[in-house]
């Protein structure tokens, strides 16, 4: 597939959050991601790396300014549409967010099933995923008796399963040995390759130059925006 | 089973949750009770619609002394009143009782002997009334009272139609009982399903971020009253069974044909298999009603 230009999938202008009683966490912010790209989204603990990602997966509305996913207002989305949005977006959350009563191949299946896939089917298609990250001997384990890695990765088992166009992945890396930290970022490369979308927020600003992905650098309230191999700043 | 699908919500142990499929299994018994006695009040009913046919009776009194020309005044008299019975809208047949007749439903009070056919004797008649609904009895007395004074109306139907009223009454309150038992039902697991709600937050929350309805979260509780429903039912189903079956053995005893029968009877059956049916469906809707109700406005 060919492309003189992508298209925009994500676009935020002069976005701003202002929390009552909190934080200035957005102050103009102005950002454009085009599809199929990928990014690292850094900066300091407490920048709003989370919080961004939470906006793009609307489950934060900005105070001022304008977000466009997938080419629509995000504030003219009714609430009825929200779930078809989501499922176009796969989300490994920082706090894993795993249900504790399911197991492991259950969680996973989770997004599938809820898109009404027969639930054997979804279930399958779990298993298989979690034997490529190498959980095929927790299958049936609650995400609470396993390790911190290991739930990771099945919450990274359960954002890319529904093939998502966007992967937004918050921390993937931080819970992980350097071996497993590797496969995964392969794994998301290889879904890059296939036209997904990738955002990895991530604090270790060593990743982009050893990937060669450019970074969007969040501080103070702005995303600077800095190209593979480069220090040029972007608004 | 299918039913596997809609279990993402650990909904069955919710310890709010617990006691309701023993709350459905009352409320089923209940209901099944109550329609239970509108039934056999129903059967009676019937039984006094098909065996008593509604009469009348009516009553020209005695005459004092033996006189042949009164004696003739009265065959015209009893003719006139005939005429005007059988003219009367809804009067079916009407037939004057013989001596011997009379003389017999006399005797409670009177005794057995001959020298009662000496007495004068009041002449009866005895009128069907084909439909009580048309017959205006105020009009019939006064027409008869036009003839002779004195002439005496008994109405049966007074104390017949006040009963069947009762009997349509107590069908009716059986009947509400039920609606209520439903009522009752509905918003019990509508509360749960609220607490419910309440307790199991983040495991919605994720289903919202995996992409899920409102719809495929409220299913979930439709399924859950749907298990909640079936269990409770059989258990209200089983406990009125052996309801019926203790009232049997005791009803050989007593020889209550009535209740034999109503127990017997396959229609009673098929209700107390369709209550919980019924009370199960509404169930469903509840919850999933006061779920999207709760998604859309509160949450
Ligand atoms: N619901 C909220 N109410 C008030 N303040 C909030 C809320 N959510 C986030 N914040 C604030 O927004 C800021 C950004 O938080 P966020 O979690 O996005 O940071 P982060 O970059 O992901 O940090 P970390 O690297 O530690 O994960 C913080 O100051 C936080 O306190
Ligand atoms: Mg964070």
């Amino acid at each position: 597939m060919l492309r003189k230009e992508a298209a925009e999938i994500i676009r935020f202008e002069n976005m701003g959050l202002l929390f009552e009683n909190g934080p200035q966490v957005f102050n103009k912010l102005n950002l454009s991601v085009k599809e199929g790209s990928f990014y690292f989204l850094t900066g300091p603990s407490g920048a709003g790396k989370s919080t961004l990602l939470k906006m793009i997966y609307l489950n934060q509305n900005q105070t001022a300014g304008k977000i466009e996913l997938f080419g629509r207002d995000s504030l003219s989305i009714l609430h009825q549409d929200i779930p078809y949005i989501r499922r176009k977006i796969g989300v490994v959350f920082q706090d894993f967010r795993l249900v504790s009563h399911l197991s492991s191949v259950d969680n996973v299946a989770l997004p599938l099933k809820v898109r009404g896939i027969d639930p054997r089917k979804a279930r399958n298609q779990a298993a298989e995923l979690l034997k490529w990250v190498g959980l095929e001997d927790v299958l049936n384990r609650n995400p609470q008796t396993l390790s911190g890695g290991q739930q990771q990765r099945i919450a990274i088992a359960r954002a890319v399963i529904g093939r998502p166009k966007v992967l937004l992945a918050d921390e993937p890396t931080g819970n992980v040995d350097d071996e497993i930290a590797l496969k995964l970022l392969y794994l998301f490369e290889e879904m890059n390759k296939t036209g997904t979308t990738v955002i990895v927020a991530t604090h270790n600003r060593a990743l982009p130059k050893e990937f060669n992905h450019p970074e969007i650098y969040l501080n103070e309230g702005k995303a600077t925006l800095i190209p593979v191999g480069g220090k040029k700043k972007a608004e | 089973m299918s039913l596997k699908k809609y279990t993402d919500i650990p909904l069955n142990a919710d310890p709010s949750g617990r006691f309701v499929p023993w709350i459905v299994a009352l409320m089923v018994y209940l209901a099944t009770i109550s329609l239970t006695v509108a039934f056999v009040v129903s059967s009676l009913i019937s039984r006094w619609d098909t065996g008593f046919t509604a009469r009348l009776s009516v009553e020209i009194p005695a005459q004092n002394a033996f006189d042949p020309d009164r004696d003739w005044e009265m065959t015209k008299i009893r003719g006139q009143v005939a005429q005007i019975l059988l003219r009367t809208p809804g009067v079916g047949t009407v037939r004057t009782l013989s001596k011997n007749e009379v003389l017999s439903t006399l005797e409670p009070w009177l005794g057995q002997g001959d020298d009662l056919s000496d007495l004068p004797l009041p002449t009866l008649l005895e009128v069907e009334v084909k439909d009580r609904d048309i017959v205006d009895i105020s009009l019939m007395k006064q027409n008869l009272s036009e003839v002779m004074p004195g002439i005496m109306v008994e109405d049966h139907l007074g104390w017949q139609s006040g009963i069947l009223d009762l009997a349509h009454s107590a069908q009716i309150i059986g009947f509400l009982i039920v609606t209520m038992i439903i009522l009752a039902a509905v918003s019990t697991i509508a509360f749960t399903s609220q607490t419910s709600l309440i307790i199991h937050r983040n495991v919605i929350e994720v289903l919202y971020l995996v992409g899920a309805t409102d719809d495929y979260i409220a299913k979930q509780f439709q399924y859950h009253a749907l298990r909640v429903g079936l269990r409770g039912g059989t258990v209200g189903f089983l406990m009125a069974s052996v309801t019926f079956v203790v009232l049997k053995f005791f009803a050989k005893d007593l020889d209550t044909t009535l209740l034999n029968e109503v127990i017997s009877n396959s229609a009673l059956w098929s209700v107390a298999l369709l209550v919980p049916l019924f009370v199960t469906a509404f169930m469903m809707m509840a919850a999933r009603l006061s779920v999207r109700l709760a998604l859309k406005y509160v949450l």
